[in-house]
Order: structure tokens, then sequence, then C-alpha cells
């Protein structure tokens, strides 16, 4: 018996880009930045609750989608809908290249929780921080840098291409800048205009997409299925791995989608 | 005149103490200036972000310096030297150039001391008699041409003592270049380096410190006069938790609470120090083990130094005359530890320990800015440095 959990939805990351250090707070010579009125960047991945969202972007909120139990989905399982929580501000660790390339960021610390009605999924971090550049964690490192299919793309940008996409996100700011008097929120706006304007590697990374697949270890795992909704007598027993992949990537929004699955069995 | 081994070593070390004296005082400018934390207009917090990452800029690039000159240091048979007077020193005192040494917050008469330390001298260069000769320049650029005159003059058995030592040309960031040098012309490049990137070529400063220094204390000029709000605030220059008998004055700290931060921040530095200090150093750290060093190191300076430094700098009323805190760059004393690795990872790890537990006592007490990000970042050096120490 397998059963997959599945999952999907846009997520925030606010952090600096290339050439600027991956710790910088603000962003200087990169291609995202923390603009008039913004706290500093904190690399956090967050699937609920964004700090400081920015006008026109996704809704950031990754949920359960379905539950496949026996290769069937079951229609109406409790935990459809449910939030996909990362708990303990996990974040791209790839310090520039010193632990991972581009495209090959681990997702640290990962600790996952889904839980809704009585059912719960949990995966906790087995690493510390100084194992990321040991061979231990190379299961956890992205497989590098490639290209969301085209029909994800069209779907997640409202059907629009990515350069339409972008001229909407504009024409929405520049309506926002006319009717805005106030200095901080207009000196905000200017400079995410002036960076979409730009084009370049804000348009490409509408493209980017990057896979992470990596088994969950016995000691990493909780779980709590009563009613046996997962149809498993124990679901800690079966192997788990982890399944997605991150892209879509919004720099204006500081958003990207992700989405994937919990499998058991 | 440097024309001897010994003396070539010595003005590296002097070289060194200036490189980092340097980054000293840039660093305590640039985490005076306000930001969006103060009451100041949106237009103001950009335009001072962007003189703010000037300097900030200028400071790394001075660490890609100092990172050379520990190179150049170890090419040479020597030890990385750290070791630096306390603030403030006023001109002449200590070091030849009649400058003040001084840690000031970010203002106009800062910033013509840091254009006087990078003003370019492109002239003849002084030139002493006697053996030893002491160092005497007036200008940081003045001290590297003198090494430079050494480097070209001496016989290659007193520069290229050890080709071997393990020299640092890893990126640390991608706004520091560290050069490193095996042969006479590659150490004639770094110098040359450094010297173009602090004060730049003949007829050509654009880009060099001098000049970026030059066009902000313009900047600010033009601010002020249209009006604008004073940029730096209203830290205590040169602050100091014990007076010490190598600096001449300072302000002291009164208030518990700003003692107690600023004493994790000097407690974080010291630590920095001595694992910067055996990371260029020829240990006997396996290649991985450098590594976890190397990573220990940026979280110190990335994600505890540079955030503390600036979270100092919003305690206010915490001297006497009721100015604001700020990083003193404290050192207590000569204090080098045995070469042995093992001691050296314990002692700075549990000294690491020390500082994180008196920045969650502050928080706990709820005495001050949030601390939360610097003991987060003092969580994860701590833990680069314990997962796979030395034995």
């Amino acid at each position: 018996m397998v059963t997959s959990v599945h999952f999907e939805g846009w997520f925030q990351a606010r952090f600096a880009t290339d050439p600027d250090a991956y710790d910088d707070p603000r962003g200087h010579g990169g291609w995202t930045f923390a603009f008039a009125g913004e706290p500093d960047f904190d690399r956090v991945l967050r699937f609920q609750a964004p700090v400081a969202p920015r006008s026109h972007g996704p809704q950031i909120d990754v949920v359960v989608t379905q539950v496949v139990v026996g290769g069937a989905p079951v229609a109406g399982h409790p935990l459809i809908g449910a939030p996909v929580v990362l708990h303990d501000g996990p974040k791209f660790e790839g310090h520039n290249g010193d632990i991972a390339p581009d495209g090959s960021e681990p997702v640290f610390p990962f600790h996952l929780v889904v839980a809704a009605n009585g059912v719960s999924l949990e995966v906790m971090e087995w690493l510390r921080l100084a194992d990321l550049k040991r061979p231990v964690a190379r299961s956890r490192f992205g497989k590098g840098v490639g290209a969301v299919l085209p029909a994800d793309q069209r779907r997640l940008l409202n059907g629009l291409d990515s350069a339409a996409y972008l001229d909407r996100r504009i024409a929405n700011l520049r309506a926002d800048l006319l009717a805005s008097v106030d200095p901080t929120v207009r000196a905000n706006l200017t400079n995410r205009i002036a960076e979409l304007e730009k084009g370049g590697i804000v348009l490409g990374a509408l493209g980017f997409r990057v896979d992470y697949a990596f088994a969950v270890p016995a000691a990493a795992r909780a779980a709590t299925d009563p009613a046996r909704s997962l149809g498993l007598a124990d679901p800690l027993s079966p192997a788990w791995a982890m399944k997605w992949w991150m892209g879509c990537w919004d720099a204006d929004a500081l958003s990207g989608y992700i989405s994937g699955e919990v499998k058991l069995g | 005149m440097i024309n001897t081994h010994q003396e070539l070593v010595l003005a590296l070390s002097e070289a060194a103490e200036l490189e980092h004296s340097l980054i000293c005082q840039y660093l305590f400018a640039a985490y005076s200036i306000k930001n969006q934390a103060d009451a100041i207009a949106a237009a103001d917090v950009v335009l001072f972000a962007a003189w703010q990452e000037k300097i900030l800029n200028v400071a790394r690039q001075e660490m890609g310096h100092l990172g050379t000159v520990w190179n150049l240091q170890a090419l040479a048979g020597a030890a990385p030297y750290a070791g630096r007077v306390n603030f403030p020193q006023p001109g002449g005192r200590f070091y030849p150039p009649h400058i003040d040494f001084s840690l000031t917050p970010f203002s106009d008469d800062t910033l013509q001391r840091f254009i006087e330390f990078e003003r370019p001298e492109h002239g003849e260069q002084l030139m002493l008699a006697g053996v030893p000769d002491p160092l005497d320049y007036s200008r940081v650029g003045d001290l590297y041409r003198q090494i430079r005159q050494a480097v070209i003059a001496l016989p290659e058995d007193a520069l290229l003592i050890d080709t071997t030592a393990v020299e640092d040309s890893r990126s640390w960031s991608n706004n520091v270049t560290l050069k490193t040098a095996t042969t006479r012309q590659e150490v004639i490049d770094a110098i040359d380096f450094i010297i173009q990137q602090g004060e730049g070529t003949p007829g050509a400063t654009a880009g060099s410190h001098f000049a970026i220094f030059v066009t902000l204390k313009d900047e600010l000029a033009a601010h002020l006069n249209a009006g604008g709000a004073a940029p730096g605030r209203d830290v205590a220059p040169n602050p100091w938790m014990t007076d010490h008998r190598d600096a001449a004055g300072g302000t002291p700290l009164t208030a518990p609470a700003a003692v107690e931060a600023v004493s994790a921040f000097n407690l974080i530095y010291g630590c920095l120090l001595q694992l910067l200090r055996h990371y260029y150093a020829k240990g006997t750290e396996t290649e991985d083990q450098r590594d976890n060093l190397k990573m220990a190191s940026y979280r110190l300076m990335h994600a505890c130094l540079g955030p503390l430094g600036e979270l100092l700098t919003r305690m206010t009323g915490v001297t006497e005359n009721g100015l604001r805190a700020g990083p003193s760059f404290e050192h207590f004393g000569a204090e080098d530890l045995a070469a042995a690795p093992r001691a050296v990872w314990r002692v700075v790890a549990s000294r690491l320990l020390d500082a994180r537990g008196s920045l969650v006592a502050l928080q706990g007490a709820g005495a001050g800015p949030d601390f939360g990000s610097v003991i987060t970042g003092l969580e994860e050096a701590l833990d680069w440095l314990t997962a796979d120490q030395p034995a």
C-alpha cells in the first residue's frame, strides 16, 4: 500500500540575489531588494502568513490538494485543504556556493507539519547545520535549475506568458502609483516598477524550476491517524519520502510555487 | 626604509593593523547611519541606505586587503597579525599618520578623516636611513609603497620563505577579493591591487576608496544644505566599557544593559579574531575543519557582529550625556591562545556560548532591541564550530 499526500501553492522567501552576499539584509547589486517601508530580508521560506506581502502578488498559501491511497484519490479526505506548515525558519542554505551551487540549495531546517481533523504527518529535521557540507546531506540538495513545464507556467500565471504577466503587474503598480500620495508607498512602487521594467532575469526566473527528492529517516517521522484514513495500520512503518518542485519564481513578489508530495510506502 | 626580512614582516604587521583599524572605523560609521527604524522620510531611508552600503562595501574590500596581507605574511614565514591598539588614537600619537584613529558616527568630519586615510600620494617616497628603521609613513598607500619597494629589492630568500603556506583565496563574499602570491611578481601585483583599490592610480581615482568617500562627502553636504535630516545617530564617540591604558579618552558607557550588550559584541569580536588568526596560520586542521572555521567566522561577521553593531546604536541614553551605544571593538590586552587547534576551537566555542547567554538574558529582560537574529547567528556559528572539532 502506498499513500501520497499531495500539496501545492505559492510560498514567500525574501532574500538577496547574486552578486550580493546570500544574507544581505536589503539587496544591493542583485535583482531582489527590500524596498522602502519593508523590513530586512530574513530568507525564511513561508508557506503561510507572509511578511510584508507585496501588492498584486500571488496569494501565499500551501495546502494539501489531494490524498491518494493505494492509487486511488480519496474524495473528502480529512487532510484535503489542510495547511502545509514549515516550522523553525527554514532557508535556502546555499551560502553563495559555499554549501551548494545555485539551484541546489537545501531547505534547512526542514520541519514540515500537515494536520487537520485529527490526522497529522510530521517530518522533523534530522541534520544539523554543519552537516550540510558533508555527504550525509547530499540527498537534500536540489537537482539544479531546470525549466518549469509550459502547461504549469500558463496555469500559474493565470493563462499569460511571462512577459504579459509582468506587463500586467507593471500596469497595476502604475495605477497604484497614480493613486498614492504616501511618499514611502510611492518610493516602494517606483522601485518595484523600475525593477520589473528591466525584464532580464526577473522575466526569466518565472520559468525556473528546481526539483528535490529525499528519503525521510524513521527517527524523523511522526504521525497521527486513529481512523486509518491513510490506509495504513501503522503510518510510521513504511518508508517515507519527500518529493517536490519549486519554481515559477516571481522576483517582484518574492514568491514562488511549490508542488510536491509526502509519500508513505 | 624596509630592507631586511624583519623589517618586511614588521611592515606587513603594521599594514595588517592599519587595515584592521580602518575596518573598525568604517563599520562604526556605517552602523550609526539612520534607517527605517528611525523616524525619517522615505526618501532618506533610501538615500541613507545607499550611503551605508557604500561604506560597508569599502569595509568589505578592506577585509580583502587584510586577508591579502595575512597571505603575504604567511609567504614571508610570519604569523597573521591581528593586534590593534584601542580607540581613540589622536593623530601621530601611535600611528605615524597625523590623522585621528577614532570611532565616530557618520558625519562630514568623519568622512573627512576617511578621505585623509585614503588620499593618494603618487610622489616620491620617503627614504629613511638606519637599521632597523622605524616605520614612517603619511597615508595608507604610502606604507604599501614602501613595502612594494622592499619586495622589489629584497633577495628571494628574505621574501619567499614558505611558498607552501596555507593561503586563502576562497571567496568570503561576492564583494571581497583576496590575492595570493608565491612569486615576487605576484606579491607586487597583490600590493598594487590594494593601493589601487584604496587610492586609485595616478590621474584615475574613480572607484577607489578615496573617490567614494569624496563623493559621499559632497552628497552629504548637498543633502544638509537642502535642509535634509542628519543621517547619523547620536552615537557616543569611542564608547568603552572600561578604560584602556593604550587609548586616549573615549566615552564610558554607564547603562548596565548597554555594557552587557557591548560586552557580548566584544566577546564575539575577540572570538572572530582568534578564529581568523588560526585560519590564516598554517594549522593542522583537515580541509573540512578549515571549511567549518570559515563558515563559523562568516556567520560571526554577517549574522552577529554586523547586526549587533547596528542594534547597539539603537540603545539610547547609555552615557552620562545621554548618547547612544555603539560597537567599541575593545581589546583587553595581549591574549595568544595555544597554537593547538583543540584549544582554540574549544575556548572560542565556550566564549560564544557566554555571549549567547548574555544576549538571551538581555532579550528575556526586554532590555534593548530585539537580539533574536544575533542569537540565531551565534547558534549557527557554534554548530559549525562544534560539529567536527579537532581531536
